[in-house]
């Protein structure tokens, strides 16, 4: 039963992309300008141009390296204070304008900032990390509002220490919120990082890439690198599934 | 008047709440190596009794609280196991600081054959059924060294057949153990299968009306003498005002 969902859910999601590449093609068709709209095969053909660029791989690696740093740091510490204001009332009130702030400056004027204060390879971790920072922390807080506090009280009776307590009965508790952040942070941070990188502009990035090629009117790789920076997030998310999957093999028979 | 050592104690408790008078010079003696019954209606006040005891409450007024410095394990309402450790897991989390590796691991596993359900040691609680579930929890309050063992309606919510089956497996685990178990619970049946003696609680103010020594006579499930339903009419006379009518058998009509 389950097995004929997931099929029959693949089918419309294969039937959806194709209509997607169809309506593609049709748009393309009526423009007819490769230069301002191109047709889905110059942009998979664009696809076999940059794949075979020298700086292919290492612009990617570097993306992937810095949108990954920045979700780390916002990992520990928005788990953390996470953590720490989900448990007092105080710091969750204490921290809250801080992260309204984080979270309502749009990521350009962040950007921007930035270059001011940092180097081109480090704009887009600090990007990833801002975009991250406040999605971590509040799936955190909520996660651990949501603890179930008799298993707490179950712990103190038996005379658990506090440590093992966060460790052993907090942060499983709080793992789904946790993995539901990283990928709605991923999936908002990668368009931050390489809307970062094109504006800080590191040697080696994506996003540089992407300048590169519009300032050379190279809509078709525009379009590619575009279309691999959705392959890139599409991937990442399967990942924390796979990982989310396994650690969480309790989860899936409840 | 038993002797100080063979009982804990609790004297002089006093507690209000919301300008209700719950408790008031309150005292219960519970006999060492006893399953102590403590038998009142829902909402007299006996969880607050047992969070007491469990030093998770604290009195307005106490003069004696034998209590206090006690260490306790507990078999709560709910089978309170962490949903993301195994069955074996659940066990040693209790006791992961009190033992070595070896020790924990016979001592674990020993409690789960105890309760039959050593082959289910690598399950996680979602896979088990509610019965099974109490069960590790009754496993896991006897893993643990206490002086007592504190039970809050552990049975509530299962079915007949589940009640017995896990009732059963508690009094075998017990008579193995010998420990101290206060026993709160509303069931009259409960109360006086598993109790040596049975408190029965009125209130508020909170007081003992009347204590029955039955000393475990009744704690094989599967007879009912007329005894055994005698006293069970008299209790729930005393606790709901629902008197049963009996047949000249002796036999319960209840059902």
């Amino acid at each position: 039963m389950k097995d004929s969902i997931i099929k029959n859910n693949r089918k419309i999601i294969w039937l959806s992309i194709a209509c997607m590449l169809g309506i593609w093609q049709m748009i393309s068709g009526l423009i007819s300008s490769e230069i301002i709209f191109p047709s889905p095969f110059s942009v998979f053909k664009g696809i076999g141009f940059i794949v075979q660029e020298k700086y292919f791989w290492i612009s990617v690696l570097s993306t992937v390296k810095r949108g990954l740093l920045g979700i780390l740091f916002s990992l520990f510490s928005g788990g953390a204070l996470g953590i720490y204001a989900g448990l007092k009332k105080g710091g969750r009130i204490f921290l809250r304008p801080y992260v309204s702030l984080i979270r309502t400056t749009p990521v350009v004027v962040l950007i921007l900032i930035a270059l001011i204060w940092m180097t081109a390879d480090f704009v887009p971790v600090f990007i990833s990390f801002l975009i991250s920072f406040p999605i971590i922390y509040t799936n955190t807080v909520q996660g651990i509002i949501q603890v179930d506090k008799s298993l707490v009280d179950m712990a103190k009776v038996y005379e658990v220490g506090k440590s093992r307590i966060l460790r052993e009965i907090y942060l499983p508790s709080i793992s789904a919120y946790l993995t539901a952040g990283v990928s709605t942070a991923m999936g908002i941070g990668w368009k931050a990082v390489i809307a970062a990188e094109i504006l800080s502009q590191p040697k080696y990035s994506i996003g540089t890439r992407l300048i590169e090629a519009k300032i050379y009117l190279e809509i078709d790789r525009v379009f590619a690198w575009a279309l691999l920076a959705v392959a890139l997030s599409f991937i990442f998310d399967n990942l924390l599934r796979i990982v989310e999957k396994r650690t969480m093999k309790w989860k899936t028979i409840e | 008047m038993e002797n100080n050592r063979m009982i804990y104690r609790i004297e002089g408790l006093g507690l209000e709440y919301d300008s209700l008078l719950i408790y008031k010079d309150f005292e219960i003696n519970i006999k060492k190596g006893s399953i102590v019954s403590i038998l009142g209606p829902s909402g007299c006040g006996k969880t607050t009794l047992l969070n007491v005891m469990g030093n998770l409450a604290e009195p307005d007024k106490i003069k004696v609280n034998d209590f206090k410095a006690l260490s306790k394990s507990f078999i709560f309402q709910e089978h309170r196991l962490l949903p993301w450790k195994t069955v074996y897991d659940n066990i040693a989390f209790v006791i992961k600081k009190k033992f070595d590796e070896e020790k924990m691991q016979e001592l674990a596993n020993e409690q789960l054959r105890q309760v039959e359900l050593l082959e289910f040691k690598d399950y996680y609680p979602g896979e088990l059924s509610g019965g099974m579930k109490q069960r590790v929890a009754i496993a896991r309050a006897f893993v643990y060294p206490s002086d007592v063992l504190v039970m809050d309606e552990p049975f509530k919510g299962l079915d007949i057949r589940t009640k017995r089956v896990v009732m059963e497996t508690f009094v075998k685990a017990w008579e193995k153990d010998k420990r101290t178990v206060v026993f709160v619970t509303h069931d009259v049946e409960e109360a006086m299968r598993l109790g040596d003696e049975i408190h029965i609680l009125e209130g508020p103010p909170v007081k003992v009306v009347e204590k029955i020594r039955t000393n475990g006579v009744f704690r094989d499930m599967r007879t009912e003498s007329a005894e055994f339903i005698e006293l069970r009419n008299r209790l729930k006379c005393m606790l709901d005002g629902v008197c049963q009518v009996l047949d000249g058998t002796g036999a319960n009509n209840e059902e």
